[in-house]
């Protein structure tokens, strides 16, 4: 008896059943893939950090080294438990020839080495530790993920051909985040190779234990050891081969999440149109003392058997798609140890949607005790209190059509109804906008300046070389005579020792020069102009605890310099850490200069870049939309990606969203249309109806959801760019996208959603819902 | 009297293949201008069906219905609802108010379907039908604040409010105690002393013996009719008269 209720009753209602379905196994699907995705990433990169044996601390470093020095330093130190220098050859982007193709344009690092001897081992993709045999090179993971069918093929490095064996996972480097990429090869051509490239060391430890690791780093620095270079440490090689994928499943997880949200919104919403539909037979069983329980096991029951089927398809499905997307975490990462458990959270996760649609329509159910009976059974409806709209007449209305007016007082006299669609709006909207607004700030040139780099045209870095100043001269001569330049400054990055609060020397990295010509953006205060002014990025000043206006102390040629903290500014690069000042300094170790072009006609950026390039092949030269389409190239690729997917889910969720309820009004309100059209009301005067209640929604929705994605979303992402340096953040939003073509887009799918849905319309006969 | 709905061997069928039934059998019928009809059968007789095809209301499958001579079939949704909404009113036995609305708003809102126009004096034209009604104080209730008897009224000043030439009313005392009853009848003689037609579709002998006309009804078709206008009978004799033709005819 139970059981045949329940199936005439979804029967009764398939469209309404079907979507109902499509959102608790969509939900289902994502949020098991979530969890299980998150949990498999994080097991292959332990797995992979376990493997490689990956360094606890790194400092990389060029220039003179002393060996003997370090030994010392490692033998002496109780925390280190292993230790080793292994060199990384640099070697000239346009050297190396994969395929048919040069690095010539890759803005990063490219070069030989060796495999480690201790620890640090570049894998195969079985997680083996590699044995290049002479003649055979292993090329980095990311260049095999770009399509080229390498294996057997020839990589030309400095005019000596390699073979290609393999590919690399390097639990260092594997990340398109990381700005080197390491190539192996044999110890023996390796020594041939090495009069080809410029030598950097990468000096590693690894500790007793990780709970040390601060401590270490502060001792390192203070032995005043090499340090030329930037240091790295563990949890930063988790984070960056974090990422890429965590962002994926990042998203992954907020649209599950939003999932949720929807599904939970479109049980409230039927179960809301069907308790005012069934009102009279609540309040008739109420009436005759029928239980409450009684009466909710029966809709329960029909939720239960949807959420069941809807759970276990989802949980079907995810575990069908999981094998596909964990392809790529398999293949950069490995396999993960904890694959079992992470399947089995995902299958918890599933049950828990479950469990939660129960309870959230049981919570719905308890509204059976506020219905009062003897309205439901004379009027067959709960009517909504009176908040104002008694004030609303349409005698009084001037304003609008009756048709708009009639749609207007219904979403007002009940709110409680269309807060459902206006909720899935606001989402949808939301879910629109932050990819798009994300995408449109990563890849507009403005988004430079939160990065720590000035709004340039070209941009020039010199690594250290041989006669590096020669080199600046001739980049500096030739720019000074070249007429489509209109201004360039060159500014040299040195490190100096400072004096932290408690009278610990630590060492920073600055950018000498010039500040004003091509400033960053500053989150308090401005460039340094003067020699004792000096600005630091948010995190060295968070870290050094300095604030406009404070003194910091710099050892300059073996003296003390004491500058003025000027500006705080955003910076992403160099893990965040730098500082700028405009001091001038001639002796001194030069990092690396940077040279910041602008040109009179920045259309040619791309051109004069290229020609530039040839001129100076020591240099990396790129136009500024190159740069960053380099170093940022993967994260807008994916965020371009995730912000059409996203268009396209939230606008078939509108659809989908309001179809149902289009159909849940008009089973609902057949009666009210039946009266309508017997006063003359046409098919089409009742659409406009539906369509002006639906469009108020989208406009308070849209509005909503833009301000909220400016606001919050603004936050949210601010907040995840924080975490690599920048203070502040401030959405670059395409208006034309984000104000005109994505409500419109809402709006022509809410249109779409509500003609279909009212097409039902015209087949309402008045006499078969008015006939006595 | 010139004629003012015309049914011409109405054929109504509802239900697919086998269980299709025939609800009205090559039924003709004619309403003249200002005249008072009623329409008495058993559940089940066809009467409401033909009080709703008459109306243009529901759609037939045989024969034709004219409006002032207009083929109804023939118009469009847009010519039918204007029809509708200026030419015919209507009164059902439950309430067909809307309930978002106030009781005037429900009132006005045929009028105001496609224009504003003239709203101060079709506001003062409605309060005007809702004093005649004894209704006046309700014009800013909600329909959950106002009694059955009051709804109906408020429904009947809505169908009177276009002026239309003919109002079609099924079973409209059918949901009312028989002193609320009584006062509806007596309000429809009187729009029906000012020329409005109605085609009253009812169970109860007391109604139909105010009207003109009875068309008795068994099985889809008429079956018999009765004159009530010109015999010179009171009203008690009329309720006789219609009630020993129920029996005879075994309704």
């Amino acid at each position: 008896m139970f059981r045949r209720i329940i199936w005439n009753d979804l029967r009764k209602s398939p469209t309404i059943s079907a979507i109902m379905l499509l959102f608790i196994t969509s939900a289902a699907v994502l949020i098991s893939l979530a969890v299980t995705l998150g949990l498999q990433l994080a097991g292959s990169i332990d797995t992979l950090l376990v493997q490689a044996k990956t360094p606890h601390f790194l400092q990389m470093h060029t220039g003179e080294i002393n060996i003997k020095r370090l030994e010392h330093f490692a033998q002496e130190n109780g925390a280190v438990r292993e230790f080793q220098v292994i060199e990384f050859l640099n070697i000239d982007g346009a050297e190396i020839k994969i395929g048919d193709s040069t690095l010539e344009d890759s803005v990063q690092d490219n070069g030989l080495t060796t495999q480690s001897k201790y620890f640090d081992y570049l894998l195969d993709l079985d997680g083996q530790i590699i044995r290049p045999a002479d003649g055979e090179i292993y090329v980095p993971l990311s260049y095999e993920k770009k399509g080229n069918e390498l294996l057997g093929k020839n990589v030309i490095v400095a005019g000596k051909t390699f073979t290609v064996a393999g590919f690399l996972r390097d639990s260092q480097m594997n990340s398109p985040l990381a700005s080197s990429k390491r190539f192996l090869v044999s110890d023996h051509d390796y020594g041939v190779m090495k009069s080809k490239g410029t030598v950097e060391y990468m000096i590693e430890f690894r500790l007793k234990s990780l709970s040390e690791l601060n401590a270490f780093e502060a001792e390192y620095i203070g032995a005043g050891l090499e340090s030329n270079g930037p240091t790295v440490t563990y949890p930063l090689f988790r984070m960056i081969n974090v990422v890429s994928d965590g962002l994926m499943i990042a998203v992954l997880l907020l649209i599950s999440i939003l999932a949720v949200m929807i599904a939970f919104l479109c049980i409230r919403f039927t179960l809301i149109a069907r308790i005012e539909e069934d009102a009279r037979e609540i309040g008739i069983m109420k009436a005759i003392g029928l239980r409450i329980s009684d009466m909710k096991k029966l809709y329960l029951g029909k939720y239960a058997v949807i959420a069941g089927a809807g759970s276990g398809m989802g949980w079907g499905l995810s575990a069908a798609l999981e094998e596909r997307l964990l392809g790529n975490i398999r293949l950069i990462m490995g396999e993960s140890a904890t694959e079992a458990s992470a399947r089995m959270w995902g299958a918890a996760a599933v049950f828990f949607v479950f469990v939660a649609v129960i309870a959230y329509v049981n919570h719905i159910l308890n509204r059976f005790q506020k219905i009062p009976a003897a309205q439901a059974i004379r009027f067959g409806t709960v009517v909504e209190k009176d908040t104002g709209v008694r004030r609303m007449q349409l005698r009084k209305n001037r304003l609008v059509n009756t048709n708009v007016f009639l749609g207007i007082k219904d979403v007002i006299s009940r709110k409680r109804l269309y807060m459902t669609m206006l909720s899935v709006v606001i989402v949808s909207t939301f879910i629109m906008l932050i990819p798009q607004n994300l995408y449109s700030t990563i890849s507009s040139r403005g988004f430079t300046s939160y990065m720590g780099i000035g709004r340039s045209d070209i941009l020039f870095r010199v690594q250290q070389t041989e006669q590096m100043r020669e080199k600046i001269t001739a980049i500096k001569k030739t720019l000074e005579t070249d007429e489509a330049v209109t201004k360039y400054v060159v500014h040299a990055t040195k490190r100096f020792a400072i004096q932290t609060k408690n009278g610990k020397s630590e060492t920073i990295k600055v950018d000498l020069g010039d500040h004003t010509g091509f400033p960053v953006y500053y989150v308090k205060g401005e460039a340094p102009q003067t020699e004792d002014e000096i600005a630091l990025s948010v995190m060295n000043a968070k870290e050094l605890e300095k604030k406009i206006g404070d003194p910091l102390v710099l050892i300059n040629e073996g003296r003390e310099r004491i500058l003025k903290v000027c500006g705080i500014y955003s910076d992403i690069t160099n893990g965040g850490k730098t500082a700028k000042a405009a001091f001038s300094e001639k002796k001194g170790d030069v990092m690396w200069y940077a040279v910041y072009v602008k040109l009179k006609d920045n259309s040619l950026s791309t051109a004069k870049a290229a020609e530039y390039t040839k001129e100076f092949s020591f240099a990396k030269v790129a136009d500024i939309d190159g740069y960053i389409a380099q170093t940022f190239g993967p994260t807008i690729g994916s965020i371009k990606k995730i912000s059409a997917a996203a268009m396209i889910a939230a606008l078939l969720m509108t659809i989908l969203v309001t179809l149902l309820m289009m159909k849940m009004l008009i089973a609902k309100e057949r009666h009210t249309i039946a009266v309508m059209k017997s006063l003359g009301f046409t098919n089409r005067d009742i659409t406009m109806q539906y369509i002006s209640r639906f469009a108020l929604v989208l406009f308070m929705g849209t509005m909503a959801g833009t301000i909220l994605a400016n606001t919050l979303g603004e936050m949210l992402a601010g907040a995840v760019i924080a975490s690599f340096g920048a203070a502040t953040f401030e959405f670059i939003v395409n208006p034309v996208s984000a104000y005109l073509i994505s409500p419109l887009a809402m709006g022509c799918a809410v249109v779409l959603a509500v003609v279909s849905g009212t097409s039902g319309i015209e087949n309402i006969q008045v006499s078969a819902h008015i006939k006595e | 009297m010139k004629t003012l709905v015309m049914g011409n061997e109405i054929v109504k069928m509802f239900g697919q293949g086998d269980e299709r039934q025939t609800v009205l059998k090559n039924v003709s019928v004619q309403i003249e201008k200002g005249e008072f009809v009623a329409v008495m059968g058993p559940s089940g007789s066809g009467k409401s069906t033909l009080l709703f095809a008459l109306s243009g209301m529901e759609s037939i499958d045989g024969g034709t219905v004219t409006f002032n001579g207009q083929n109804l079939s023939q118009l469009s949704d847009d010519q039918l609802s204007k029809l509708r909404q200026t030419g015919m009113g209507f009164v059902f036995q439950q309430p067909t108010l809307l309930k978002n609305l106030d009781i005037l708003d429900n009132i006005l809102l045929p009028a105001l379907r496609d224009s504003h126009k003239n709203i101060a004096a079709l506001t003062k034209k409605a309060e005007m039908l809702m004093q005649k009604m004894g209704i006046e104080e309700l014009k800013e209730r909600r329909i959950t604040e106002v009694s059955g008897g009051q709804l109906q009224r408020a429904g009947i000043c809505r169908a009177l409010l276009m002026t239309p030439e003919i109002i079609f009313c099924d079973e409209p005392t059918g949901a009312l105690n028989s002193k609320s009853a009584n006062e509806t009848m007596k309000l429809f003689s009187q729009i029906n002393a000012e020329g409005v037609a109605l085609l009253i579709v009812t169970h109860d002998a007391k109604v139909a013996a105010n009207d003109e006309r009875v068309l008795f009804m068994r099985d889809g078709s008429i079956v018999d009719e009765l004159r009530l206008s010109k015999t010179g009978h009171s009203i008690e004799e009329n309720i006789k008269r219609v009630a020993q033709r129920l029996e005879y005819l075994e309704i």
